[in-house]
């Protein structure tokens, strides 16, 4: 992201790299937050998104490369003199303390003047709706509660940057739902450029501005949550947000926005080429989202025509909005579509053939290629569900 | 809504346990249980006769030098619980010495407690077993290697080597009393501190002090106790200075005045007020550790 380096961002991070010992946690994250942006770091679990959160926090000391606060290079300062504030994932909240000090700890400990310190504190309780917890002990609350808490202490500094290491990890799905939107509200409010961390790739759809999306220590992507889901740059992150269809193919020519690519088996097709120009004799991946798969005959959920493949229902499941239809073609790949009441799902029992097909549109060419056996759907739905 | 003739509405049953499921019972029915009660009302006599009978006997007048049966009661010895002059002043020598061993013990050993729980460092396992060498080696191969390094060094033996030896193994009780309380502590509120703005001074002060200060006060309690009543060490180290067990023991060839029961309930007292008071003022705080 050479160019991207913003002269007002709020955060640089200059080819940063973390060792530990042989272990590469990150592995040259270049990349620039600009201010008043809620920017999520998203990936599995060792991908290197909180080590990079610690590393901006002043937890860690990057191992090459540096980091840039507001253009000053704080590499090597340590975290009590960085204007950054952290929201820990277990909120770390001080247990011996009331919630009015804890609150305030950090207000006193910058000498702020005792009555401004009470106005500013009761201020930030009430942003985060808990004015009437100030007398109370860290133990009284509940875990929502002692996260807003959490957040409010971090926040009443007037932070440079707010850092958020999963805060909403340790809550029930409903009470995450509404502390999604409230953080968003929050930060909309206040204006602080938040740094979100988070495994969850529906939360940082749902809240950010931008996301990276992370892997194994790699930045695979820098994008707004539509251009990470429609264009994903690599294989992983179409797999990664929500669920895709991946096939590889191989680039045979492209006229303006059509690129012609051909399957392992011979066939071929036509896709948008959505900006981008691909080299003939290219390998790529051919993606298709399980809503725009429609059995042939259904209308399509895209403009234009595309292609279809021939394959055997394997199951058919009705999960509520939609019927998750499984399918196996013929090169023996797994696809996986998502069917609405006007697909007629009924008409397709198990073991019957089925052809699915998808609009011009309805597909997108990732611009790496995937091993053979790595094609068909991948989902991260069991994952986050078991999380 | 118009009921149907003759419908009755639907009783809703009520679910009860049925006697004897699988809910726990409370230690046993019947004879079971009432031996359970005989065995730990034995258990207290046994325990704690022999303190009642101290607290008791500051009561008592004896008739010569050794308060050992019962004469007749008299309030004279709480009025004049200093009489014994020599014994007084062992007493004295008792608590001083405790006072300094106590504060030089908690300062080490809680150092060594933290550092122990919170860092991963080479030695490590090493300084642990050191730790608790004290502890499993019996007193007298402790006073009489004690004893050696003193005479061998030329060192004369006083108050002074007293309270170095109690200071050596009154480490070990705190160090193992505050690690216990500082294990499963979360370490990530210095963090926060830190990153609030606190210095890693004002981190100990404002953050982990607090919060291991319970851990102390148990171990400043423990070790107090264990100097005062320390005898074998004592013995091996101290030369010519007579500490309160030491002065009982070796003026027992001659008396055994009631001032010894005095003195001791006197400790009693203390420590059952500070160990009242203790989880008293952590409820009403509200802290959980």
């Amino acid at each position: 992201m050479g160019d991207g380096k913003v002269a007002e961002a709020t955060i640089l991070l200059d080819a940063v790299t973390k060792r530990f010992g042989d272990y590469v946690a990150v592995e040259q994250a270049d990349f620039a937050i600009a201010r008043g942006e809620f920017f999520s770091m998203l990936g599995p679990s060792g991908c290197g998104k909180t080590t990079t959160l610690r590393m901006i926090a002043g937890f860690e000391t990057p191992t090459s490369g540096r980091i840039l606060l507001e253009g000053r290079d704080v590499s090597d300062t340590p975290p009590y003199k960085r204007d950054v504030n952290t929201v820990f994932q277990n909120y770390a909240l001080f247990p011996h303390m009331s919630i009015f000090d804890n609150v305030a700890f950090g207000l006193r400990t910058a000498k702020v003047p005792a009555d401004q310190v009470r106005t500013r504190v009761m201020d930030m309780l009430d942003v985060v709706r808990l004015p009437d917890m100030a007398d109370r002990r860290p133990n009284q609350l509940s875990g929502g509660q002692q996260q807003r808490i959490a957040l409010a202490r971090a926040l009443v500094n007037h932070p440079a940057a707010l850092l958020l290491d999963e805060p909403l990890g340790a809550l029930d799905l409903k009470l995450r739902q509404v502390m999604q939107l409230e953080l968003k509200r929050i930060q909309r409010d206040v204006g602080i450029t938040f740094i979100f961390v988070t495994h969850d790739q529906e939360e940082a759809l749902t809240m950010s501005d931008r996301i990276a999306v992370m892997t194994q220590g790699r930045v695979d992507q820098i994008g707004t949550p539509t251009e990470i889901y429609h264009t994903p740059a690599t294989p992983f992150v179409a797999g990664f947000i929500g669920t895709a269809n991946l096939l590889p193919v191989t680039v045979v020519s492209q006229t303006g926005d059509d690129v012609t690519v051909e399957t392992r088996l011979g066939g071929q097709c036509t896709v948008s080429s959505a900006g981008t120009t691909y080299a003939p004799g290219s390998e790529v991946t051919l993606m298709v989202r399980p809503e725009r798969l429609v059995p042939a005959g259904a209308p399509l959920h895209g403009t234009g025509s595309g292609a279809s493949i021939r394959a055997i229902v394997t199951s058919m499941v009705f999960q509520g909005p939609v019927v998750r239809c499984q399918v196996r073609t013929e090169a023996g790949a797994d696809l996986v579509a998502h069917l609405g009441p006007e697909d007629d799902p009924g008409s397709f029992p198990v073991g019957s053939e089925m052809e699915m097909t998808w609009s011009h549109d309805g597909a997108y060419l990732v611009p790496e290629p995937i091993a053979a056996d790595e094609a068909g759907v991948t989902s991260m739905e069991d994952d986050q569900t078991a999380a | 809504m118009v009921m149907a003739e003759g419908a009755a509405p639907p009783v809703v049953a009520e679910v009860r346990p049925s006697k004897g499921s699988t809910r726990p019972s409370r230690a046993g029915t019947g004879w079971g249980r009432r031996a359970l009660t005989l065995v730990a009302i034995a258990a207290y006599i046994w325990l704690f006769l022999p303190i009642l009978n101290i607290v008791v006997f500051t009561f008592n007048q004896p008739s010569g030098k050794y308060n050992l049966s019962w004469e007749r009661f008299t309030l004279e010895n709480w009025a004049e619980p200093f009489k014994d002059a020599q014994l007084t002043q062992a007493f004295w020598r008792s608590l001083v010495v405790a006072a300094v061993a106590v504060t030089v013990a908690l300062a080490m050993g809680s150092l060594i407690a933290i550092a122990l729980s919170r860092y991963r460092f080479t030695g490590n396992k090493l300084t642990e077993v050191f730790l608790v060498l004290p502890l499993t080696t019996p007193e007298i191969v402790l006073g009489a290697s004690l004893y050696q390094l003193f005479l061998g060094r030329g060192v004369v033996l006083g108050q002074v080597t007293v309270v170095i030896a109690h200071i050596m193994f009154l480490v070990s009780f705190v160090a193992m009393t505050v690690k216990a309380r500082v294990r499963g502590f979360d370490w990530t509120v210095e963090d926060a501190a830190m990153d609030l703005g606190a210095r890693p001074m004002r981190v100990f002060w404002k953050v982990t002090f607090p919060l291991i200060l319970p851990g102390i006060l148990a171990a400043a309690l423990l070790s107090f106790a264990l100097s005062l009543d320390d005898y074998i060490v004592t013995d091996f180290t101290r030369g010519e200075f007579t500490t309160f067990p030491i002065q009982v023991n070796n003026a027992f060839r001659v008396s055994f005045p009631p001032q010894v029961n005095v003195l001791a309930t006197l400790i009693l007292v203390v420590t059952l007020i500070l160990f009242t008071i203790g989880p008293l003022s952590q409820r009403r705080r509200g802290a959980s550790t």
